[in-house]
């Protein structure tokens, strides 16, 4: 065979010589340095995750380095881990390895999925250390809701967000609506949605009434639908889930009228590309109302050339929104050094005007209620006074789904949702299946 | 006694070239298979600390895991998709392109140029050129045929337009196997077909497709492994959905393996995929090799 015999043509006596010598110095580079000084300071691994777009790198880098200046016992170093997903997968993989990182930012709702593993360390002690019950009673408790399980804190909010509801300002005052004001219910937003999808003469749209991905590569935006629509949908305690309510098959209904009945929404499902595809649209003056991160905040505020507005996500039977977005864990099986050194980075970070540094230069929202009085955050809010509109809902805000195995049941609502959107199953039969194979999978925690 | 030593020398030396490459298959490919092989034998969660030994039950619960039979069901969509359109491409493209020309290593270059590009690059790319409204097609389609055509949210269209990056990031680096296969057709074959009258149909029929025969062999193998290792453009552009319409075996085996953390499952996975993998191979090397012509 040719193709072999090309490949014996390497067997010349030089190359596994070369081989050999690249092994030894792969040996030699990897093997780590054998002392470490005794003063030398308390290195920290620091996963974290950029989930939306901006220079977020950069700042983050920034904020740490300014960390070890403060702080000449502690060495935070840093690494970037990509998207949520990724690092969770990084973390877990590190955490399966024997060599977790000593802290991390996870996406909120992994609590079960780490405390099944036993990766992470309650934070009781070090709050009561810092100020206890006063000190973590400034942040916003809709926050920690899915900080905690079993009586025990495991997570202090850190780069949180919420959707919510964007309109073009100019857009609406075109279509004769109110632009001071987002619509108020599902009703008002279907009427809204109507007057702002335009036609061209062949019958294309050329501009589309709303936007919303309920469901791309995790069902976050379609919680805010079963928050409003009074649908509890999951067990606090992480065991069971409830998909196929009378409410929640009514919040998934209205999805699809939007879509086909009114026809104000793009057809079709709602897939990965479509995340990032809503916030460039909104720009783009592609639509006029889109549901989307408080993280793209700053994205839309620096590339949209028109009158924009923020506002309430349009209520059902109630307000309503999940939260998002990451939160600092502390690694278990470390050592108690190390734990420290960590919750003193997690403390220096949280602080106002640092955790104000990070919400304006990123758009997520404020953590804390004093972050609000930090001098930096009130100019941001004269330049940016939708930024006050996510703070404001996060008072309705409910959970966000937070249960064991929450990946694997997340992606089967999606099915489920994009398998309506198709119309391949109904609502009701998309639902069903979807709860079927959830119960199936959380049985193992009966 | 010296005469003995070399010869044991001789007999020792060769396994001494060989012990570098081995250390690296050893860990990095031997042991991973041992490994998932023994994995798949055991309900392993990273969410759970000890693993239960249940034999062949993975495998049993693939048989009844709807997702599975959808992901397998895209698999051979995609490779049915793309294998044949890919090579008939690039056969194509080198018949054009094997002939002294001016603008022949110009286009030579352009249909080379998105191998060039690494598929995670092209894959973004492409991910505009889908989007509804204003990405290229939908823009240029508009004219024609009417615009808003969503192809990565369309359970119909998504998985071929993955399957047209595909083709288009791969035809060029297929192609430049046809053109050296090309090169070693002796051109006396052509001259004497000529001299016989043979139109050119007959020539590629009698002449270029058989004396092809090698690099079509190489090239169906190497573009059939690629469509069981397709990943990246999944990845980037569909997430798998929607409706699981875009999920493929490797990309599922990630799901299950580091999104889940369904360890057991994913081996199980893994060593459906290499099983697979090596029956391409199997069948390519042996069952077709007879059937190919080879010059001497």
């Amino acid at each position: 065979m040719r193709i072999c015999r090309r490949h014996g043509a390497l067997g010349r006596p030089v190359v596994p010589l070369l081989a050999s010598i690249g092994l030894v110095m792969l040996v030699a580079v990897t093997v780590p340095p054998g002392h470490v000084g005794a003063q030398a300071p308390v290195a920290l691994t620091y996963y974290y995750p950029v989930g939306v777009s901006g220079p977020l790198n950069k700042l983050m880098t920034d904020m740490v380095n300014d960390f070890n200046g403060a702080h000449p016992g502690i060495r935070v170093e840093p690494v970037f881990a990509g998207n949520y997903v990724q690092t969770m997968a990084k973390a877990m993989t590190a955490v399966l390895g024997g060599t977790p990182p000593d802290v991390a930012v996870l996406d909120t709702p992994e609590l079960f999925s780490l405390l099944d593993r036993d990766a992470i360390i309650p934070l009781d002690d070090f709050i009561a250390q810092s100020g206890g019950k006063a000190w973590l009673d400034d942040f916003y408790q809709a926050l920690l809701l899915n900080a905690q399980a079993g009586g025990h804190v495991y997570s202090i909010p850190w780069q949180r967000s919420t959707p919510i509801f964007y309109y073009n300002r100019d857009m609406f005052s075109k279509a004769g609506l109110d632009p001071s004001r987002a619509p108020k219910s599902w009703t008002e937003l279907v009427e809204y949605a109507q007057k702002l999808t335009i036609r061209d003469a062949g019958g294309t749209v050329t501009q589309w009434g709303v936007e919303a991905p309920v469901a791309d590569t995790s069902p976050w935006v379609f919680q805010g639908f079963l928050i409003e629509a009074g649908a509890p949908f999951f067990d606090p305690n992480g065991k069971w889930v409830k998909f196929n309510s009378p409410e929640a098959v009514h919040a998934l209904q209205f999805i699809l009228d939007l879509q086909n009945k009114y026809q104000v929404h793009p057809p079709g499902p709602t897939g990965a590309a479509f995340w990032s595809q809503v916030p460039q649209d909104f720009i783009q003056e592609k639509v006029a109302m889109i549901y989307s991160t408080t993280g793209n905040m700053t994205f839309i505020r620096t590339n949209a050339k028109f009158d924009w507005n923020a506002g309430f996500m349009p209520a059902d039977k109630q307000y309503g929104a999940p939260t998002g977005g990451g939160s600092f864990y502390v690694f278990n099986k470390t050592s108690a050094a190390r734990q420290a050194a960590a919750w003193t980075f997690i403390h220096w970070m949280t602080e106002p005007q640092q955790a104000a540094r990070w919400s304006i230069g990123t758009g997520y929202v404020p953590i804390r209620k004093t972050e609000l009085s930090a001098p930096a955050f009130k100019d941001y809010l004269k330049q940016v006074p939708q930024a006050l509109t996510a703070t404001l809902q996060l008072r309705v805000a409910g959970e966000q789904m937070t249960i064991h195995d929450v990946d694997e049941i997340g992606l089967l609502l999606v099915t489920a949702i994009q398998a309506a959107q198709t119309g391949r199953l109904t609502p009701q039969a998309a639902l069903d299946q979807a709860q079927r194979n959830a119960t199936a999978i959380l049985a193992k925690y009966q | 006694m010296a005469l003995r030593r070399g010869r044991r020398r001789r007999r020792v030396q060769p396994f001494l070239f060989l012990l570098p490459s081995l250390v690296f298959l050893a860990a990095f490919t031997y042991y991973p298979i041992l490994a998932s092989l023994e994995r798949s034998l055991y309900r392993a969660s990273a969410t759970v600390a000890h693993p239960t030994f249940i034999g062949l039950g993975n495998y049993a619960a693939l048989g009844t895991d709807p997702i599975f039979r959808q992901v397998l069901e895209n698999s051979g969509q995609f490779l049915i998709g793309t294998v044949p359109v890919t090579v008939g491409v690039a056969l194509a493209l080198a018949l054009l392109l094997n002939r002294a020309h001016v603008l022949t290593t110009p286009f030579r270059t352009a249909f080379f140029y998105p191998t060039l590009l690494p598929l995670v690059g092209a894959a973004a790319i492409w991910l505009f050129v889908y989007t509804p409204g204003y990405g290229l097609i939908d823009v240029y389609l508009r004219r024609i045929v009417g615009g808003g055509t969503n192809w990565l949210g369309s359970p119909t269209l998504a998985l071929p337009a993955v399957m047209i990056l595909t083709v288009w990031k791969n035809a060029g680096y297929y192609m430049l196997f046809y053109l050296a296969g090309l090169q070693t057709i002796s051109a006396e074959l052509y001259e004497a077909a000529r001299i016989e009258g043979a139109a050119w149909a007959q020539q590629f029929r009698a002449i270029t497709w058989p004396l092809l025969g090698p690099t079509t062999l190489f090239v169906v193998v190497i573009a059939s492994i690629n469509a069981f290792q397709a990943v990246d453009q999944i990845f980037l552009m569909t997430g798998g959905g929607p409706d699981n319409r875009t999920n493929l075996l490797l990309f599922y085996i990630y799901q299950v393996g580091f999104q889940f953390f369904d360890l057991g499952r994913a081996a199980t996975l893994t060593v459906f995929l290499l099983a697979v993998l090596m029956a391409i191979a199997a069948a390519s090397f042996g069952f077709l090799e007879r059937r190919v012509h080879y010059e001497v």
